[in-house]
């Protein structure tokens, strides 16, 4: 267990978990801390087991190994100590039959929890007031997402997971989900939001954690992850018209193209003063090599996405 | 968390047309469809189509005929046959429920019967309740017909009368033909000077009102359709446990246990007004005296209901779709339905079957409804067959709950 800068102990402690389905390992002692006013991002490809994260964390998973912590506590003694966790899952998880106000009212009443003041203010955050009486199977995606946070907040977490919540909205229904997550996180409640869109990563998270074969690989803020990783330098692409042959790789690496994403797209890490977008085209034409575009940029989270997930960097 | 679990699936009924016919408009109407088609069937209302051919031609066979075409419970066809075989082939055509041929003077002695009976193998109980009805008629409206072969008899066969006994004899069969002829002619005196009949036969079963078949039906359409809209109503929690809403609901206060109780309630309530429907028919149109003995009623009403409301809920606990669930419930229905008496009385069933059928909740259902509203049978016999089903109700609810609680863990 880790302790927060301001001395705070985190909500939530994940403790050298072990899980797997049959012969395949999800977890192989995965840890990871959870405080209070905090947004983690939790990121990593299809499958590595983000979900299954969220599941075991919140008491949904029987583990193999390890333990999971809630408040200190642990859940498999003190299960009751779960109540202070909502889930928000991928799947919109409410009844399209029902409308907007109904659902909230169901979840309310399901919770336990009376909800009158609190259903028209979540709802108005949202920018869900204007739809509470439409029937929610009626509603686009991006406002069913909008309520499939709010019901989860009824009961007013102290934790709260987001299984990839803002997948397939618009801009607009973002923007309103990360309100919503703001205001949470004002409240000094935990947030875990698993996610594959990085700019939402970089932008609302104040800690991300790379999860790969099993366990966090890398985890910090994203603006200190990025600075350590690549410092000052400055992402070059090469996008090639063609595959690059064997023989070609040599001079792509004499010119510090050392990252592959695949045969046609290379990478370098460069001081911006090197950067001379013309004459590494030319150089490259100079060696075979049919270039169709040269990017340059600052590296982003992508950018580290990437290295971690091929290179295993960590 | 049980009221609202049962307010979601109160709004998913009320705004589900389907649903809402299904679950209480179709029963009623079923119902009112299998008791037009059965009332009557136990024997008292039901009225054959039989045709005549009279070869005797002589007064006794007059009378016969006449006596039979007065008979309440057969209806004369128009069909005017001409031969035994006319009449063979009405019957095998389905014209016709039986065919009645007069062939020879009854009071004459014979090797062959002087009266034939023809019926159809497919209606295989129209000929025999024609018999018992000729039967009848002949000991009630042509006694001295009968009386006169019997002496025939005697005097041929056993003990020769001398001419004296003889005349005696015909003298006494003369006066009651003349007296069975004139009470045939008077309106209300249907008995005749039968002397002793041998056979007197009084209806024991109570009649309040309605006849068995309506009663038998009621039960048998109630536990049918309780079946299928239990399993519509807890098709919902297949969608609740595919997209995430069960977990939701379950990881709120209370719990999995809350959830599912709340959905048995529902459909238990739902059921019972179902039920509620269809015997309120029963009792309007066909004068099923429900309201005789209306607690028992109910507690039998809500223990069919909470049956069927567990078993629902075990099937769509075990089920991974929709479409699963839909094919198992739809053949778990039917045969239960048919072995247990829902679509055929079960004393038309073989032995064998009618052993099988006891091991069904349909026949505990429709046994104790017949117990109630038919038979009049004491109060613990009915609540024994009410304990039997909500047993079963709660035992399969309690399995749902685990199943669920496992697939959650897993």
């Amino acid at each position: 267990m880790t302790v927060a800068t301001n001395g705070s102990k985190p909500l939530v402690c994940v403790e050298r978990v072990v899980h797997a389905f049959g012969a395949r390992k999800i977890f192989t002692g995965l840890d990871l801390d959870l405080f209070g006013g905090e947004i983690y991002g939790l990121l990593g490809p299809n499958g590595v087991g983000k979900t299954t994260l969220m599941r075991a964390v919140s008491g949904r998973i029987r583990l193999a190994g390890g333990a999971i912590f809630i408040e200190g506590a642990d859940i498999r003694r003190e299960p009751s100590r779960l109540s202070a966790i909502s889930f928000v899952p991928q799947e919109i998880a409410l009844y399209s039959h029902l409308t907007v106000k109904e659902n909230m009212q169901v979840f309310a009443g399901a919770a336990g929890r009376p909800a009158a003041r609190l259903i028209p203010e979540l709802l108005e955050k949202a920018g869900l007031q204007e739809r509470a009486d439409q029937i929610c199977g009626s509603l686009s995606g991006g406002y069913q997402r909008r309520l499939n946070i709010c019901v989860a907040l009824l009961k007013r977490p102290r934790i709260l997971l987001l299984d990839e919540p803002t997948v397939g909205v618009d801009v607009d229904a973002r923007e309103a989900i990360h309100r919503l997550l703001e205001d949470r996180k004002r409240e000094d409640v935990a947030i875990l939001i698993s996610t594959h869109d990085l700019d939402q990563a970089e932008s609302l998270c104040d800690r991300v954690g790379f999860l790969r074969q099993g366990r966090i690989v890398l985890e910090g803020r994203p603006q200190d992850l990025l600075r350590q990783t690549f410092g000052d330098r400055i992402e070059v692409t090469a996008v090639l018209r063609r595959p690059a042959e064997q023989s070609q790789f040599v001079a792509l690496q004499a010119l510090g193209f050392e990252w592959r994403m695949s045969d046609e797209i290379w990478l370098s890490y460069q001081g911006s003063e090197h950067i001379d977008a013309a004459e590494l085209s030319r150089r490259l034409s100079g060696s075979g090599l049919q270039v169709r575009e040269i990017r340059v940029r600052e590296p982003d989270l992508t950018s580290l996405f990437s290295r971690v997930m091929q290179e295993g960097l960590a | 968390m049980i009221v609202a679990v049962m307010r979601v699936m109160l709004l998913a009924l009320a705004r589900d047309r389907g649903a809402l016919v299904m679950a209480f408009a179709l029963p009623a109407a079923i119902y009112l469809i299998f008791a037009s088609i059965f009332s009557g069937t136990a024997g008292e209302q039901l009225q054959l189509s039989v045709a005549l051919l009279d070869q005797a031609k002589d007064d006794a066979s007059r009378r016969l005929v006449s006596a039979l075409s007065n008979d309440p419970r057969l209806q004369i066809a128009t069909l005017q046959p001409q031969s035994r075989q006319d009449l063979e082939l009405a019957v095998r055509r389905g014209e016709i429920d039986a065919g009645i041929v007069i062939r020879d003077d009854m009071s004459k002695l014979s090797n062959q019967a002087p009266i034939l009976i023809l019926g159809d193998v497919a209606r295989a109980v129209a000929a025999p309740i024609v018999n018992g009805r000729v039967q009848k008629i002949l000991g009630e409206k042509l006694p001295d017909a009968v009386y006169r072969r019997a002496i025939a008899d005697l005097d041929q066969n056993f003990a020769p009368l001398t001419a004296q006994q003889r005349a005696r004899a015909d003298a006494v069969l003369q006066a009651m033909a003349e007296k069975a002829r004139q009470d045939s002619e008077d309106e209300g005196s249907a008995q005749s000077d039968a002397r002793a009949p041998m056979v007197e036969m009084l209806e024991v079963a109570r009649n309040r009102g309605a006849d068995a078949a309506v009663v038998y039906y009621a039960g048998a359409v109630s536990i049918l359709f309780l079946l299928i809209s239990a399993s519509q109503g807890a098709m919902l929690l297949i969608e609740e446990r595919r997209n995430g809403i069960l977990d939701r609901l379950t990881s709120s206060a209370g719990g999995l246990a809350k959830a599912v109780t709340g959905k048995f309630l529902f459909l238990t309530l739902q059921g019972a007004a179902q039920v509620g429907i269809i015997f309120i028919v029963a009792a309007s149109v066909y004068g099923v005296a429900v309201l005789a003995r209306p607690v028992e009623w109910g507690l039998l009403t809500l223990a069919a209901a909470a049956m069927s409301s567990g078993a629902a809920l075990l099937l769509c606990a075990v089920c991974q779709t929709r479409q699963q669930a839909q094919t198992l419930s739809s053949f778990l229905v039917l045969v239960l339905s048919a072995v247990g008496g829902s679509m055929v009385p079960i004393y038309l069933m073989p032995q064998w079957l009618q052993k099988v059928s006891l091991f069904t909740p349909n026949a505990w259902a429709i046994q104790a409804y017949q117990d109630l509203l038919w038979r009049d049978a004491p109060m613990a016999s009915v609540l024994s067959y009410a304990a039997m089903l909500l047993g079963a109700g709660l035992a399969t609810a309690a399995l749902a709950w685990f199943f669920l609680l496992r697939e959650r863990r897993s």
